[in-house]
């Protein structure tokens, strides 16, 4: 099962920001190498194509050699995050991060995700981190 | 929607019409179209038989017999001088050469030229519907796979799968002509392919059987010669005589082959004399049918007299002499037809003569053995003839009906084949099988490169290519995987079907998964220089993977590579190795 962890994102509204502070909050998950893989991977393919779904959500993520574990950061945001345009407005941020050779893992986590943002009513101005948190890893088990 | 989609994505990856599956799929296709080919031949045949002779039918012998004399010989000499005429213009206006189809199937790459192929094909409708003394197997066997090619290229099929569909074509046309199935397959694998494994032979088989199917639908399926008469006894006189038939037959075929080879070398020279050398040709012939109409056509009418003893040793002797004749001076003046009938009947004539002299010498023989004879004669003539025992025997046994007399058939096929290999006799199909020509495959195997067998793939997308949309090329044409290549066509990976396939009903990840999300970049590359047995060798350290991609020294995406394609082209370098080493 991968490792959920939750993070919230209040303090950003830039895409760059927002990613590097997710990061940052991996160092102590990752080492420095694949750490720094994974930023390459995530910043390629917002670059190829943005990953803003819809609804508020964008789901950030990167392929990467040799990760044992599946990655899945929840960020929240109450003012949103310009992803990368400001009329595109990310209040969940789902970092992603899987091996490179698990490519059907990547669409299971990436399905779960979506199909759980429409299954929960978030409340940004009011939300509850930690329940947030809970909710997603019932899609998860 | 979703539920439809997914069965039709699960019914396609099942049956994925460009893997091993899909030969068969297109087998049966291509046993149609030949069957069809076959009857518009004929159909084709008897109209200007009809229009030429005055009298309808499709039987050359039939309408000749009924015509006026004159008529017999402006029949012939007017399908000379247009048949002469019609390959003229294709020699000096069409570039290209009309590739024979067992060049195509047994060393080309599964290109037959449409144009001179046609024209020759109507050339040969012309001469045949003349009734000339000359096959038709051969030019509608020809005409089938000219089509056949054309659908194979439009279907971008590789060339080793191009080449084993036109063999299935070739296949369904012999089938057709001589409704036998199973001597259909046979022919086009022990003579044409050069190989009898069953990955060949299966779908060759398939399509004469869907051919011959056709056949019974659309016209008559009937065995041509059916002859359940004949019997030859399994004793040991009987065993003897066969060796002694088997010999005979094989010098016979031999000097036939020779008389075949040296009259065409000596004659077929000046193409611009054409039209003049076969009206000369019809003219000769057109003059013996008014005396011994039967030697006019393919000789099928002969066949048909001599088992079912309608016709006397001295008429039959008189026909075997004016056959040979007749079918050498029309090859040897250049017209497009086959052989395949007239050497058959030679060979039903031999035995018919031999049979006679056992008589003669006091070997009591009763009906039933004449006959027995002439078919043995016709198994052992063609063996050599043909350098091809097995469809020898099942061809004379299938068209005959004639399977319980298959012991002496065995050792008169078997001891012609002997004979022909002591005197080296070369098949009459060596040529157009084109052993002689050099392709790749002709090189030692550490030299034969990937880019001779790759195929051109279009199932290619871009990086941001939308899932919905790689899926629906997976549903269109279910490969093993799809490529990601950049607008400059840069090879930036693959998606393997395997990977997305359980994700297609997915409406929330359709739009929102792109192709640079779940292309492999781990899959081994090919390079188009890279030896094809270096190519082996990655296929057998990755048995998971059944295509790869080929890209160039620039990182450009040159094309894939499928496993079978690639034991398919060492299967040929040894194939032709071994015929190489056999002369």
């Amino acid at each position: 099962m991968a490792s959920i962890t939750t993070v919230v994102l209040d303090d950003f509204t830039l895409q760059t920001d927002c990613l590097e502070f997710m990061f940052a909050k991996l160092a102590d998950r990752l080492d420095e190498e694949k750490l720094s893989d994974l930023k390459e991977a995530v910043y390629t393919r917002e670059d190829t194509a943005s990953t803003f779904i819809d609804e508020g959500l964008a789901v950030p993520h990167g392929r990467i050699r040799g990760l044992d574990e599946d990655i899945i950061m929840l960020g929240i945001s109450r003012c949103g995050i310009d992803w990368p345009e400001p009329d595109r407005k990310a209040h969940i941020v789902v970092l992603v991060g899987v091996d490179r050779t698990r490519v059907s893992a990547y669409l299971s986590i990436l399905q779960k995700i979506i199909k759980w943002k429409r299954a929960t009513k978030i409340d940004f101005d009011n939300f509850d981190a930690l329940e947030l948190e809970n909710s997603l890893k019932e899609f998860f088990k | 929607m979703h539920t439809l989609l997914k069965a039709v994505f699960y019914l396609r990856s099942r049956v994925n019409l460009k893997g091993r599956a899909g030969i068969y799929f297109f087998a049966v296709l291509s046993g149609i179209l030949a069957a069809f080919v076959a009857v518009a031949f004929q159909a084709c045949t008897a109209a200007i038989l009809t229009l030429f002779t005055g009298v309808e039918g499709n039987d050359a012998v039939y309408s000749l017999d009924h015509a006026a004399p004159w008529r017999r010989v402006f029949s012939l000499v007017l399908g000379g001088v247009i048949a002469g005429i019609i390959l003229l213009f294709t020699s000096k206006k069409l570039r290209e050469r009309a590739t024979p189809y067992m060049e195509a199937v047994s060393i080309g790459n599964g290109y037959i030229p449409v144009r001179s192929n046609l024209l020759r094909s109507l050339a040969a409708i012309v001469t045949i519907g003349s009734g000339a003394s000359i096959g038709r197997e051969g030019p509608l066997v020809q005409t089938a796979t000219v089509f056949a090619s054309i659908f194979g290229r439009r279907a971008k099929f590789s060339t080793l799968r191009l080449r084993l569909f036109i063999a299935c074509a070739a296949s369904g046309a012999m089938s057709a002509v001589f409704h036998t199935p199973l001597a259909g397959g046979l022919f086009v694998s022990e003579i044409v392919v050069g190989t009898m494994s069953i990955d060949i032979l299966a779908p060759l088989l398939v399509s004469s059987c869907s051919s011959y199917l056709t056949l019974t639908v659309i016209g008559s399926s009937e065995p041509l010669y059916e002859m359940s008469r004949a019997y030859l006894s399994s004793g040991l006189s009987t065993a003897c005589f066969a060796v002694l038939l088997g010999v005979v037959s094989s010098l016979l075929a031999k000097a036939w082959l020779v008389w075949l080879s040296k009259s065409r070398s000596l004659l077929n020279r000046n193409k611009n004399l054409l039209p003049l050398r076969l009206a000369i040709a019809g003219l000769a012939v057109g003059l013996i049918t008014i005396w011994y109409p039967e030697i006019a056509g393919n000789g099928s009418h002969i066949i048909r007299g001599v088992v079912s003893l309608n016709f006397s040793l001295e008429f039959v002797s008189w026909l075997f002499v004016l056959k040979v004749l007749s079918v050498g001076l029309f090859f040897a003046m250049g017209a497009v037809g086959g052989v395949l009938t007239p050497s058959l009947t030679i060979g039903g004539v031999s035995g018919f003569i031999f049979a006679h002299v056992l008589i003669a010498c006091g070997v009591p023989l009763s009906q039933e053995e004449i006959i027995g004879y002439s078919l043995l004669g016709m198994a052992a003539f063609f063996t050599t003839a043909a350098a091809a025992p097995m469809t020898s025997l099942v061809l004379v046994v299938e068209f005959t009906a004639a399977g319980k007399m298959i012991f002496p058939l065995i050792i008169g096929v078997l001891v012609s084949r002997a004979v022909a290999k002591i005197f080296s006799a070369k098949s009459m199909y060596e040529a157009e099988a084109g052993m002689g020509l050099k392709t790749a495959f002709d090189r030692p195997l550490k030299d034969v490169r990937i880019k001779d067998i790759f195929r051109k793939s279009s199932d290619t997308v871009f990086a941001t290519t939308l899932l919905r949309d790689i899926a629906r090329i997976f549903i269109r044409n279910p490969e093993f995987a799809v490529y990601v290549v950049s607008r400059s066509n840069k090879y930036l990976g693959s998606i393997l079907q395997r990977d997305v396939y359980n994700f297609m009903k997915s409406d929330s990840l359709s739009q929102k998964v792109i192709a640079d999300d779940i292309l492999r970049t781990d899959l081994p590359v090919l390079t188009p220089e890279m030896p094809l047995i270096d190519g082996i060798k990655i296929f057998t350290d990755n048995d998971a993977f059944d295509t790869l991609p080929i890209v160039d020294s620039r990182g450009n995406f040159y094309g894939v590579v499928n496993r079978t394609d690639i034991f398919m082209g060492f299967n040929e370098i040894a194939r032709r190795r071994q015929w190489r080493e056999a002369r």
